[in-house]
């Protein structure tokens, strides 16, 4: 469980978020949704303790991770997968390399056996066969489902998705769609995806939070979601028509 | 604006302190991590071989020419001074001496220090705005121990081989010149070169070496994962890598001087 309290967070003399609340609990399946600049990726970056919030507590199994130390961070990362925006592939190793390098820092398991690991992930992602490439000969639907592939690797409990689907194709962005519904359906892993693109949301979230102005001004059900007579969401889901 | 000068300049001087305070820091992180070095083994070596390979062939023509240069400007100074015969006897101990602690360890390190500084900077600089050292964060790998360490390893232990070499392609280069260009005879030359030969000379110059590799290395980490602003930050980090590490290099080698001779 995720609980989030009080979350305050200033660059320089500009607020970011301005007390953010919000409880997550396991096998939830959340989108954070906001304007562009809202701070939907700073909050989800400090969930996972890569920005350090000025006030508030971050409690992940009951633990405030924003008071810890770099082990216990580092010890309560293992839970996470992370997916970045751009996929975040390392461009100096494969494929291969890539998926296969939480595993070979973080246990003794030899190679061949990280190998075939790795070989299961590309195929849950659709990418079979793909090892000894480099992340620069691929597209960017395939470097999201690396990025992805990579997340998985240690069986993470909370994923973290930051616009999953930005910037592909609607084909590619639905076989996304699907496998992080399938993530959450399947395994139970908890999932918290920001996007800007509703059409995915609606496929991925079982709830929606929406930030305005550093706080949660909206959260509830996919369902109520839509059917809100809140101006500021409906405002949203009009801009959001117009801008597709 | 009453004070633009002194607020510059005080500026400055507060920037420079903040810098030396932060690169002390990356410092204390990195040689906390001795047994990074033995876990990082392969990622170590690659460095390694990526210091080498990339500075060699700069190295080999800046030594030839250095060489080259001292053995000319030494004859030429030593007219007037010495007499006409005790210049060439001369000859290969002043050229020598001045390869071995001074000119082979600080132009061997402003090379590295563009070579290796600035593509350091750029690789980790490149990193950090693609979210690439924030993904190893939320991998649970510490990015000092993963990136900084094996480059700093690499840069304070290959300098010195680095500089080895280039002690005898200077030397060769000097003797080239001693021999075709001022009738100097090898065996005059050489014997010269043994007979004031101390090796306190090369374990200083040595000693110089490691402290420009390691602060080279350093720098272009410390730099690179400070970098923000997409592309153009990465070239901006590039040009300051290699901007601070030339400038460390010249002020270390005075500070080392004054220490070790
Ligand atoms: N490291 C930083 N330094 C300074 N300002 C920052 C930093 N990170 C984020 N910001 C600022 O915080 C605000 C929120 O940024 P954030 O990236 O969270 O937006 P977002 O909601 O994810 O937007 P988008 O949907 O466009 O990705 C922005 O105005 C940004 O300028
Ligand atoms: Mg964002």
């Amino acid at each position: 469980m995720i609980e989030i309290r009080g979350l305050h967070k200033r660059f320089g003399d500009k607020p970011v978020l301005g007390g953010v609340d919000l409880t997550i609990p396991d096998g939830e399946a959340l989108v954070i949704a906001g304007r562009s600049g809202c701070g939907k990726t700073v909050l989800l970056k400090s969930v996972i303790g890569l920005i350090r919030p000025d006030r508030g507590s971050i409690r992940i199994d009951g633990e405030d991770i924003t008071v810890m130390g770099r082990k216990d961070l580092y010890r309560v990362r293992m839970k996470f997968g992370m997916l970045f925006q751009g996929a975040a592939l390392f461009d100096s190793m494969t494929v291969e390399e890539n998926v296969g390098l939480p595993l070979r820092e973080h246990t003794r398991m030899p190679w061949p056996a990280i190998r075939r690991k790795v070989e299961e992930k590309l195929e849950l992602v659709g990418l079979p066969g793909i090892g000894a490439t480099k992340p620069a000969e691929l597209s960017g639907g395939m470097r999201k489902r690396v990025g992805l592939a990579r997340a998985l690797m240690r069986d993470p409990s909370i994923i973290l998705y930051d616009e999953p689907t930005t910037g592909l194709d609607p084909l590619t962005s639905v076989k996304i769609n699907d496998l992080i519904a399938e993530m959450n359906d399947r395994l139970r892993i908890t999932s918290i995806a920001v996007t800007h693109d509703m059409l995915s949301a609606f496929k991925i979230g079982k709830r929606i939070a929406m930030l305005h102005e550093g706080r949660v001004a909206f959260d509830g059900s996919v369902r109520e979601f839509r059917r809100s007579a809140d101006p500021m969401v409906r405002r949203f889901l009009e801009y959001q028509r117009d801008g597709i | 604006m009453r004070f633009p000068v002194s607020r510059t300049v005080g500026g400055k001087v507060i920037g420079f302190f903040r810098e030396l305070g932060v690169f002390s820091m990356l410092l204390g992180q990195v040689i906390r991590h001795p047994a990074g070095v033995f876990r990082n083994r392969r990622l170590t070596t690659e460095q390694m071989v990526r210091i080498g390979v990339e500075s060699l062939p700069l190295i080999t023509v800046m030594s030839v020419f250095t060489g080259a240069v001292s053995a000319w400007q030494a004859s030429y100074q030593f007219q007037g001074i010495l007499p006409g015969a005790t210049t060439t006897d001369f000859l290969g101990a002043a050229v020598s001496a001045a390869l071995l602690i001074e000119l082979c360890p600080v132009l061997t390190g402003i090379v590295i220090s563009g070579r290796t500084g600035a593509s350091i900077a750029a690789e980790l600089g490149s990193m950090r705005v693609t979210e690439q050292i924030d993904a190893l964060e939320t991998l649970a790998i510490d990015p000092v121990r993963f990136l900084a360490v094996p480059r700093f390893t690499a840069g304070w232990f290959m300098m010195p081989i680095l500089v080895v070499y280039s002690y005898w392609i200077a030397h060769f280069g000097a003797f080239i010149v001693a021999f075709l260009m001022l009738d100097v005879s090898g065996p005059k030359f050489f014997n010269s070169v043994q007979e004031h030969f101390h090796l306190q000379n090369v374990i200083g110059g040595l000693v110089k070496a490691a402290v420009f590799g390691g602060g080279t290395a350093l720098i272009g980490c410390g730099v690179g994962f400070a970098a923000d602003g997409g592309a153009e930050g990465v070239g901006k980090a590039t040009i300051r890598a290699f901007v601070l590490s030339a400038a460390f290099i010249l002020i270390a080698d005075f500070v080392l001087a004054t220490i070790l001779f």
